[in-house]
């Protein structure tokens, strides 16, 4: 599923190191067509409670996509990491989520998989990781994208209120999180 | 002092005895929308100084909108004047008579400017000295298509929708983990402006 030259080891290590002295990365044309293809047409439920979120989201079952991340993160010697969510979701308009005050992110890594076509930036519904109440990175929608990002504890994240601006577009993607053992 | 301010039939003793009783209607979450609440006179006076006042956009996970300093620090002497007014004892005697909430404290006010696609996501307004939140709108003409309604939340579901219209003063009680409101996405390239704040203890 993951585009080949993401599991060519003279590739992968400029992008380790910049993970390592960055904390984030995003990489481009992270999945193959056929693999984007596979994960299109989900059943998603919807999750709504106002003060906190809004969103549609369904578990991700795909054993291969999870199979070859556990691979990539092995490759890019993140070790010891236990995978500890996997969801794919669907924000449109009127959809966020809230900063909580009692859901600081785990310490070890969390990737967001993007599937989302011609995303308007006007629309907002970026990804801002917070930290000491500064914003620490901002996850723009990019198609076939991935973003991998090192977490800590004193982390926190909230996804913008998506404005009528979408129309009918919808951010889709997937987030696995894993906790350092 | 009331006089000056507020529209006459709005002092009247059985008005405020009605107002009570319609303020305690609904126990989980009592309100009152109070239209042509002030001496029109006056209040389109205190829209056109409001729009002379510096708006700083703000910006969170909760909300997108543009908002003044408290109106403590204007300048503005009709403005300081309006505040002084709000922040009176004979103000916040009459707001006593109609919510029986005792809220003496020094009163919160800030005008605030929502333009198209701006919005502030449901919450309780959480902090243990505001005891009743209000909003004096002075935006005009909004219908639905415009959005920028004030919502108000039981558990999952809107239960009232204020649409902003010239002269409504909002009042509404403060209870944490349950009054939960919001100000819907202002959809169209209408401005919704209002002064908004809390009474406080």
């Amino acid at each position: 599923m993951i585009n080949e030259t993401y599991k060519d080891k003279e590739i992968l290590k400029p992008i380790k190191e910049i993970l390592g002295e960055q904390g984030s990365i995003q990489l481009q044309e992270f999945l193959t067509i056929e693999g984007c293809e596979s994960l299109k047409n989900k059943e998603f439920k919807r999750k709504y409670k106002p003060e906190e979120y809004s969103f549609k989201s369904i578990s991700l079952k795909n054993k291969k996509l999870k199979e070859e991340i556990k691979r990539l993160l092995k490759d890019l010697e993140l070790k010891e990491l236990k995978l500890i969510s996997s969801n794919f979701f669907q924000f449109g308009h009127k959809d966020y989520t809230l900063l909580n005050d009692k859901k600081n992110e785990k310490e070890g890594i969390t990737l967001f998989i993007e599937l989302t076509k011609n995303w308007k930036e006007e629309s907002r519904g970026y990804t801002s990781f917070i930290e000491n109440n500064t914003e620490v990175l901002r996850i723009i929608p990019k198609e076939n994208s991935v973003t991998i990002i090192k977490t800590n504890e004193k982390m926190k994240s909230f996804i913008k209120y998506i404005n009528n601006q979408t129309e009918e577009n919808k951010r889709e993607f997937i987030e696995l999180k894993y906790k350092s053992l | 002092m009331l006089n000056d301010y507020i529209n006459e039939n709005y002092l009247k003793e059985t008005k405020i005895k009605e107002l009570h009783l319609e303020f305690n209607k609904n126990k989980n979450f009592p309100n009152l929308v109070l239209k042509d609440f002030f001496n029109n006179k006056v209040i389109s006076r205190i829209e056109k100084e409001i729009r002379t006042e510096k708006f700083t956009k703000q910006e969170s996970d909760l909300f997108s909108f543009s908002q003044t300093e408290d109106l403590l620090n204007t300048d503005n002497k009709i403005l300081k004047k309006f505040y002084k007014f709000l922040n009176s004892k004979e103000f916040k005697e009459y707001v006593l008579k109609i919510t029986k909430i005792k809220a003496f404290g020094k009163i919160d006010a800030s005008a605030f400017i929502y333009a198209k696609n701006e919005y502030l996501l449901p919450h309780d307004d959480r902090l243990e000295k505001r005891k009743i939140a209000y909003v004096i709108n002075l935006s005009k003409e909004f219908t639905n298509e415009d959005g920028g309604s004030l919502d108000f939340f039981e558990g999952k579901r809107i239960i009232k929708s204020i649409l902003p219209s010239f002269n409504t003063l909002t009042i509404f009680k403060v209870i944490e983990n349950k009054t939960f409101h919001q100000v819907s996405e202002v959809l169209t390239n209408k401005e919704r402006i209002s002064i908004a704040g809390w009474f406080n203890k």
